[in-house]
């Protein structure tokens, strides 16, 4: 019992490829196309930054070493990462997770477990044929924040080395008194609350209910996002379903984007709003649009004991998005950040669902 | 406290983990990862209110604050630990962002992150973060599960811990730890209190520039890992002597892999950088001193109320198999008796429904409905348990108080600030002070010539009456100081009030009227 003498594979977070959902070799090899997500063209000489973590212990599970590559992008985008040789010695490591960071100053930069900003969790990586979609870096994005999503060392710190002065200049900013939260604060904060209420849900979905209607606790309300959860009483989450709106005015579309990236099995087909997309997991069903005339982001999930498929969803969806234009006052002066730190949004209403996290 | 229980019908995925428990291959354990969580967690407290950097700009003086690099200088470091640092600094997954490079070189807030993580490595070193704030006592074998505990002495030995003899006397992880607050102080620990303030003395009053960016790097490592110890009194399994049933559950069929889901789930959902901020108007924990932010009489420190408000797997109501003439009030006081912390309590259970129906229920309080879920088997015997959504309820409550505490133990850690100020003629220097009354303490004077070397020049003794912050703590003569200081350096080693220990620094150049 005591002679695992070989340490141990955990199981990929990231499919093998695009098309399928077996989970992909931790060990490698892996291959991809790194590309500019505004224009489609690829990104030369980028870099790329593979490690392998490993892990050790029983019980209490810490770091054990790690192995990483280094590299950067060909002139037509493309990376190859050679698969994993040196495994790790000992009665309880494990090779744990492979991460991948790719750099290149004026982009935000690319990693194949977190999106940045916001840090949601990626799942459109893949260990063949990757695309890695990287957008141009935006004035209002937080260096100090970028910095540490960036992570890394050696080569990949001190090609983002660049970045600690504008952090620094931000920090200074900062230290005068206005943080972006406390500026936040002061605004009026989005109500998105009457956009759909339980008797839409019961009407629709044909649920007797009943539902206890509170905001989604992940992420805070702000000037520019709001949320309403319906959890349903006394049953699973596969019954609640949940609401998620970001006003961005011309940012709505980058944020569009980036949760066409992050939800798993998504399918556009942009027949709601300007562009629309459905996405699916083993428990929930999520329908997300973007409404470009109040510059408006809406996730809408439910679960599947709720919303029995996707008619039911996109019927509770059409009420929401008829109803968007009780949004359409005057954006908020102040920037702040479009995005607040948080989580998946599909999280509240089933993080513990494997394929969404 | 759970003042309106609560009672939810528990979802059929609930059902799978009850019976896993049952089965013996439950589906928890309750702890927080070194290299995403704990690392994520201070991250968020130095970046509260720019604690750190400011800390570092400030009293140090580096322009670049948190982003400084500082090399550790392995020739510095005790015999004793050089070889262990330097293995578990390159065990370090340099994706985060807080591994040094080949030289030993790290950005200021990276060595940090690196305590906070080292405080876990190796494992065992866990073994001493437990705190029953009842008793003040640490983790104790309370399941007699003497082949577990050999087993674990064994491994233990074979990661490089411990020695062959402490196989068989227990030297090595026996399921026995010293409490956490000990273990802050303890000799055995290398990052403990002491060698934090020592290095942080250290790195004022060493003579070259470079022992004096060695030391700060080690006093910042050590810091990271006095964080790691408050934050693991958001783990209720910590605070509730709950090791073997949260910590060796089996994840997969390899008999090793034995890890946490909650520590899983709390990566999963949060990473290293998503763990929430504290929020710049939110009140810290106002203690005046280090034992309160874990435990203290008030009943507020983390581990207080993390163990009167949370249930580990091993500290729920056992089974209990219902009699005929059992009421529910009768079963949950029966219940209630097998539980080993008074609180939470159990409020009244839906027992007959439960047995009835065959259904799963959540308990808990209008603060958090999902405290445990627990049904009634066909055999009439009701079972307890925490399943995903418990774990969620339980995270969403914990890693922000993690957060909180951790920002406010570092804002005590790094409490006041020497305040200096030459008189008018520029030949006397006036040392006084923010932040907590002091006790006593030494006030020492260094003086730095152009190559960087600091030298001792003279001391004074401050004792009662005790200073209050603004009190004038002494007045150096300056006149006599030798003409190759450029710089001149206070350091003050004391005590504060609350009789707790604190290491106060500034510098100042010396203006060229004052040199003879």
């Amino acid at each position: 019992m005591l002679c695992a003498c070989s340490p141990f594979v955990h199981r990929a977070e990231f499919t093998e490829n695009s098309d399928t959902v077996r989970p992909g070799d931790l060990l490698g090899p892996f291959t991809g196309r790194v590309l500019d997500a505004g224009t489609g063209k690829p990104i030369p000489s980028a870099l790329v930054y593979a490690s392998w973590e490993f892990v050790r212990g029983i019980g209490f599970v810490v770091p054990g070493g790690a192995e990483t590559w280094v590299g950067r992008t060909s002139a037509d985008g493309r990376y190859t990462i050679p698969a994993l040789t040196r495994l790790p010695g000992g009665f309880t490591r494990a090779v744990a997770r492979f991460r991948l960071v790719i750099y290149k100053r004026g982009y935000v930069a690319y990693r194949s477990d977190r999106i940045f900003p916001g840090d949601l969790g990626r799942h459109d990586f893949h260990q063949i044929d990757n695309k890695a979609q990287m957008e141009r870096w935006s004035p209002e994005l937080s260096h100090e924040e970028h910095l540490a999503f960036v992570g890394g060392s050696g080569l990949l710190t001190r090609e983002a080395a660049w970045e600690v002065q504008s952090s620094l200049a931000q920090l200074a900013g900062a230290s005068g008194g206005t943080t972006p939260v406390a500026t936040a604060s002061r605004e009026q904060l989005l109500d998105a609350s009457s956009l759909l209420d339980e008797d839409d849900l019961e009407e629709i979905t044909g649920s007797a209910g009943p539902f206890q209607a509170d905001r989604l606790p992940d992420l805070p309300r702000s000037p520019r996002y709001d949320s309403l959860h319906f959890r349903a009483e006394g049953k699973s989450q596969r019954f609640d379903s949940a609401y998620r709106v970001w006003k961005l005015g011309r940012d709505a579309e980058k944020h569009y984007v980036k949760l066409l990236a992050a939800y798993p099995q998504t399918k556009p087909d942009d027949r709601l709003g300007e562009r629309s997309f459905q996405s699916q997991s083993e428990h929930v069903l999520a329908r997300v649009w973007l409404a470009r005339s109040p510059g408006v982001v809406v996730s809408l999930t439910c679960g599947r004991d709720l919303c029995k498929d996707f008619e039911v969803l996109e019927k509770l969806a059409q009420v929401i998005h008829r109803r968007l234009e009780q949004l359409d006052k005057p954006l908020p002066a102040a920037p702040g950040t479009p995005l607040s730190p948080g989580v998946n949004p599909f999280q509240p209403v089933s993080p513990r669902d494997p394929v969404l996290q | 406290m759970i003042a309106q229980p609560a009672n939810h019908r528990v979802f059929p995925a609930a059902l799978g983990a009850l019976a896993a428990v049952l089965l013996g291959g439950g589906p928890s354990a309750q702890a927080f990862e070194p290299a995403s969580t704990h690392a994520g967690m201070t991250h968020r407290a130095a970046q509260h209110l720019q604690l750190l950097h400011r800390w570092l700009v400030r009293v140090h003086g580096l322009p670049l604050g948190s982003y400084e690099p500082l090399r550790l200088d392995t020739s510095l470091v005790p015999t004793v630990l050089r070889e262990p640092l330097i293995r578990h600094l390159g065990e370090l997954d340099p994706v985060h962002g807080y591994r040094p490079d080949a030289d030993g070189r790290n950005r200021a807030a990276s060595w940090l992150l690196a305590g906070a993580v080292l405080e876990g490595m190796p494992f065992s070193r866990s073994r001493h973060h437990f705190l029953d704030p009842r008793t003040g006592r640490g983790l104790r074998n309370a399941s007699g599960k003497a082949g577990t505990a050999l087993r674990l002495r064994f491994l233990d030995f074979s990661e490089g811990q411990g020695d062959l003899g402490g196989i068989f006397t227990g030297a090595n992880f026996d399921l026995t730890g010293m409490s956490v607050l000990r273990w802050a102080r303890h000799p055995d620990n290398a990052f403990n209190l002491e060698r934090h303030l020592a290095h942080r003395v250290a790195s004022f009053t060493a003579p070259t520039l470079a022992a004096r960016r060695h030391n700060l790097a080690m006093s910042l490592i050590s810091l990271g890992a006095l964080l790691h110890l408050v934050q693991e009194m958001a783990v209720p399994a910590m605070v509730r002597n709950d090791f073997v049933a949260s910590y060796l559950e089996q994840r997969s069929n390899i008999a090793l892999d034995r890890a946490s889901a909650f520590e899983i789930l709390v990566r999963r959902r949060y990473g290293r950088n998503g763990i929430p901020r504290v929020s710049p108007g939110d009140a810290l924990p106002p203690f005046g001193r280090f034992d309160d932010h874990f435990t203290n009489s008030a009943r507020s420190g983390l581990a207080d109320r993390t163990q009167a408000s949370f249930f580990s797997l091993g500290s729920l109501p056992r089974p209990l198999r219902l009699r005929d003439n059992d009421t529910e009030q009768s079963a949950t006081h029966a219940m209630s008796r097998s539980l080993p912390y008074p609180s939470p309590a159990l409020g009244r259970l839906h027992l007959m429904r439960s047995a009835r129906t065959g259904e799963a229920f959540y308990h808990g309080s209008s603060t958090n409905p999902y405290l445990i879920a627990y049904r009634v088997s066909r055999q009439g015997i009701v079972q307890v348990t925490l399943d995903d959504r418990c774990h969620e309820a339980a995270a969403e409550r914990l890693v922000p108080e993690a957060v909180r505490y951790s920002a406010a133990l570092l804002g005590f850690l790094l409490r006041g600030e020497l305040i200096t100020k030459l008189s008018a003629d520029g030949r006397n220097l006036h040392v006084t002070h923010s932040g907590p009354a002091l006790r006593s303490g030494t006030l020492s004077l260094l003086g730095e010539d152009s190559a960087g070397r600091r030298t001792l020049l003279k001391a004074a003794t401050i004792g009662a009456p005790m200073s209050r912050p603004s009190d004038l703590l002494a007045s150096f003569d300056l006149s006599n100081l030798p003409s190759s200081v450029k710089t001149i350096v206070v350091v003050l080693q004391g005590t504060d009030i609350s009789k707790e220990p604190l290491v106060l620094g500034a510098s100042l150049p010396r203006r060229a009227s004052d040199k003879p």
